[in-house]
């Protein structure tokens, strides 16, 4: 401590043989000072290491003199201003982009500009005038990373209120692909989603390309090696081809690439939370290029979006469809088969058309159920089920509404005949012989058959007849199928 | 404490350099910058927080600059925070950022500021035919009711201090604000001001 005391008390007694010119030189921003007339009387190191060309004899000249087409008007009138009238100024270098001729070696050897804000400030007492230069490089290096990581987080948040409150797919897609190339300038940006096969691939979304890019997708081939799309699936992390039209994994592709100006293209998984890949979030930059640490983290960031949004999506269309149809068959359920009930009967009473409907009710399942086991009846259930939908059309819908209850719905007849026609042939059907380990289960079918409009003309009051129906098939000894008569 | 002719004079002069300010204004952005004076008004520095209070937005960012010479004291752009970075936006044609109160943004508002306020200054000190220097400017932010500690206005230097309250519209392509401008004006050095307003006077009645 005393030590200390002493060499400070020396320093201040020393303070007036400071070198001022070498403090001045070892400032890391620039230092010139004018007097009254602009003209430089000092300059520290800094401002002839950076200003291109500054001129070792400079005392006496006014910057103009020095580069007298490369000091902007707003600098000479700024200069005048402070020395003649004694204004301080600021030039920020957001409205001034070249005030001087400015240029910084970085440590890897590159030349850039500067950016510079220049602080003009009128020293009182000697009538002279500081004029600072101060370097914002770093700071606005430092702002563009704070407004990139805003932008994103307003994304993200965008992205995520959008998925929580239920828009859409392609909605939440497009958001997601505009967004990426509003960060990503001049960049195409397609959101490609794997086919339920596992070989094709889909455009969700692609705002920037014309609809022949969903054809190109679609074409690609399906080679696991082809196109950087493929190799992102295959091994589950950002493939990056500098070069199309150089790339193996692109050629045969020379009309696409021409079709759409391709360059570059990085290809980013999305995956599951399983870890599998779902879809690809595919950039096509403007110029050939490689993503930079900046870019990378931000087209992660947004596949992950892309991730959510698909999950969430598939379960909500897993949800949509559990809650329609029946789990064992995959059947449409009462719920599904009612949807349809309506709709075709509006529709028959429209276009004045005859439809039917067949209750169904297998004989002897309680039996199968009491001798073989579970097991053997949802065989028996699934193996029915498969059958109907094999001999219907695809506009009939087949439900299963209860245990061994299921429901047939034939959208359009031509007279009676022809539904009692396909009931019996159902009821054939039914009766092949199913094989379960080395028994052979026997099964039948009682059904009843309601028609529209003869029989009701509400889908409660057709359901009811063709219920009662069916228990009259039963009542007649099972294995067939029955129409009540209008007295019945 | 000032004459009709010299309160009249004073709103001339200042319509004058905020005028000189929009040309200015004009020609740094490329694009036309409309400044108009709506309102000057004098209060008593002892009514200063209470004027602050009722006529200025809560939420302020703002361009401070001291000034010496025929009259001494500080003057203030004043706008309200959030709009004033819109109008900055504007200006350098930059996409709106949410958080606005960057380190860069409140440099570019610095110089917004020093602009208006030494054509103001310029313009009085040059049509009175006396001569004043300012300082460089200083940006800050602040609130209606710091703002008097901002400015330090009750610090020793202004025992005897008026403040000249300007209102000021702004407009530039689809934006309009209103700011303020404020100068404190040390009455110590009141003689010299009051005499070059009254020879101006003198001058125009000639």
């Amino acid at each position: 401590m005393v030590c200390l005391t002493e060499l400070s008390a020396k320093a201040l007694t020393d303070s007036a043989s400071v070198d001022y010119s070498e403090l001045m030189d070892s400032l890391a921003n620039g230092v010139i000072i004018l007097n009254r007339s602009g003209q430089v009387i000092f300059a520290n190191d800094w401002i002839c290491d950076h200003v291109e060309g500054w001129q070792e004899n400079f005392q006496g000249k006014t910057l103009l003199e020095m580069f007298p087409n490369q000091v902007s008007s707003h600098l000479v009138e700024a200069i005048s201003d402070a020395c003649e009238l004694q204004l301080g100024r600021i030039l920020s270098f957001q409205f001034h982009h070249n005030l001087l001729p400015l240029i910084r070696v970085t440590p890897a050897g590159v030349i850039q500009d500067l950016n510079v804000t220049i602080l003009l400030k009128p020293l009182m007492r000697s009538g002279l005038t500081l004029l600072q230069c101060q370097d914002m490089t770093n700071s606005v290096k430092r702002e563009q990373h704070l407004k990139a990581n805003e932008k994103i987080l307003r994304t993200e948040r965008k992205a995520l209120e959008m998925i929580a409150t239920g828009s859409t797919l392609d909605d939440v897609s497009n958001t997601l692909c505009t967004t990426l190339e509003a960060l990503l300038i001049g960049a195409r940006v397609a959101l490609l989603m794997l086919d339920d096969n596992r070989h094709g691939l889909s455009v969700l979304s692609a705002p920037a390309f014309p609809d022949a890019f969903k054809v190109f997708v679609s074409a690609f081939e399906v080679a696991p090696n082809m196109g950087t799309c493929r190799q992102a699936l295959l091994y589950k992390k950002l493939v990056v081809s500098e070069n199309v039209t150089n790339d193996p994994s692109w050629i045969t592709q020379d009309q696409a690439i021409e079709t759409f100006s391709l360059q570059s293209c990085w290809a980013m998984p999305i995956l599951s939370a399983r870890n599998d890949a779902i879809g690809v979030l595919v950039i096509y930059p403007e110029n050939y290029s490689v993503p930079d640490a900046l870019q990378k983290s931000l087209i992660d960031r947004i596949a992950r979006l892309g991730a959510i949004a698909f999950e969430r999506h598939q379960h909500i269309e897993r949800i949509n469809y559990l809650a329609m149809h029946d789990s064992l068959t995959g059947l449409a359920n009462r719920s599904l088969l009612s949807e349809h009930l309506h709709r075709n009967l509006h529709r028959a009473q429209r276009e004045k058309q005859r439809f039917a409907l067949l209750f169904i009710d297998l004989d002897k399942f309680k039996w199968i159920n009491d001798n073989h086991g579970h097991d053997a009846g949802d065989d028996v259930l699934l193996i029915v089920a498969q059958r109907l939908i094999k001999k219907l059309r695809s506009t009939d819908i087949c439900a299963r509404i209860g245990g061994d209850e299921f429901v047939v719905m034939l959208e359009s007849i031509s007279n009676t005949e022809a539904a009692v026609m396909v009931a019996e042939s159902l009821c054939e059907l039914i009766k092949e012989p199913i094989k379960w380990g080395n028994a052979e289960l026997n099964v039948s079918a009682s059904i009843g058959i309601s028609l529209f409009p003869e029989d009701g003309n509400s889908a409660d009051a057709l359901l009811n007849r063709a219920d009662d129906a069916m228990y009259k098939a039963k009542d007649l000894g099972k294995d067939r199928c029955v129409r009540l008569q209008a007295s019945e | 404490m000032f004459s009709p002719d010299e309160h009249d004079l004073i709103v001339e002069l200042m319509n004058l350099g905020v005028g000189r300010a929009a040309s200015a204004l004009s020609q740094l952005i490329g694009d036309e910058v409309l400044l108009s004076v709506p309102a000057v008004d004098f209060i008593p520095l002892s009514e200063a927080q209470d004027s602050f209070h009722s006529q200025l937005p809560e939420c302020l960012a703002g361009v401070l600059q001291n000034f010496n010479g025929f009259v001494s004291g500080r003057a203030v752009l004043l706008f309200p925070e959030e709009r004033s970075f819109e109008l900055l936006e504007a200006m350098l044609g930059v996409e709106a950022g949410e958080f606005d109160q960057s380190e860069l943004e409140l440099e570019a508002l610095t110089e917004l500021g020093n602009i208006l306020l030494n054509n103001c200054l310029a313009t009085i000190s040059n049509q009175l035919g006396e001569s004043l220097q300012t300082d460089i400017p200083e940006a800050f932010t602040t609130n209606s009711s710091d703002l008097s500690t901002r400015l330090n206005l009750f610090d020793q230097s202004f025992t005897e201090a008026s403040i000249l309250l300007v209102n000021i519209d702004f407009s530039l392509k689809d934006k309009a604000l209103q700011g303020h401008l404020i100068f404190l004006v040390d009455l110590s050095s009141k003689e010299p001001f009051l005499k070059s307003l009254q020879r101006y006077i003198g001058g125009l009645l000639d």
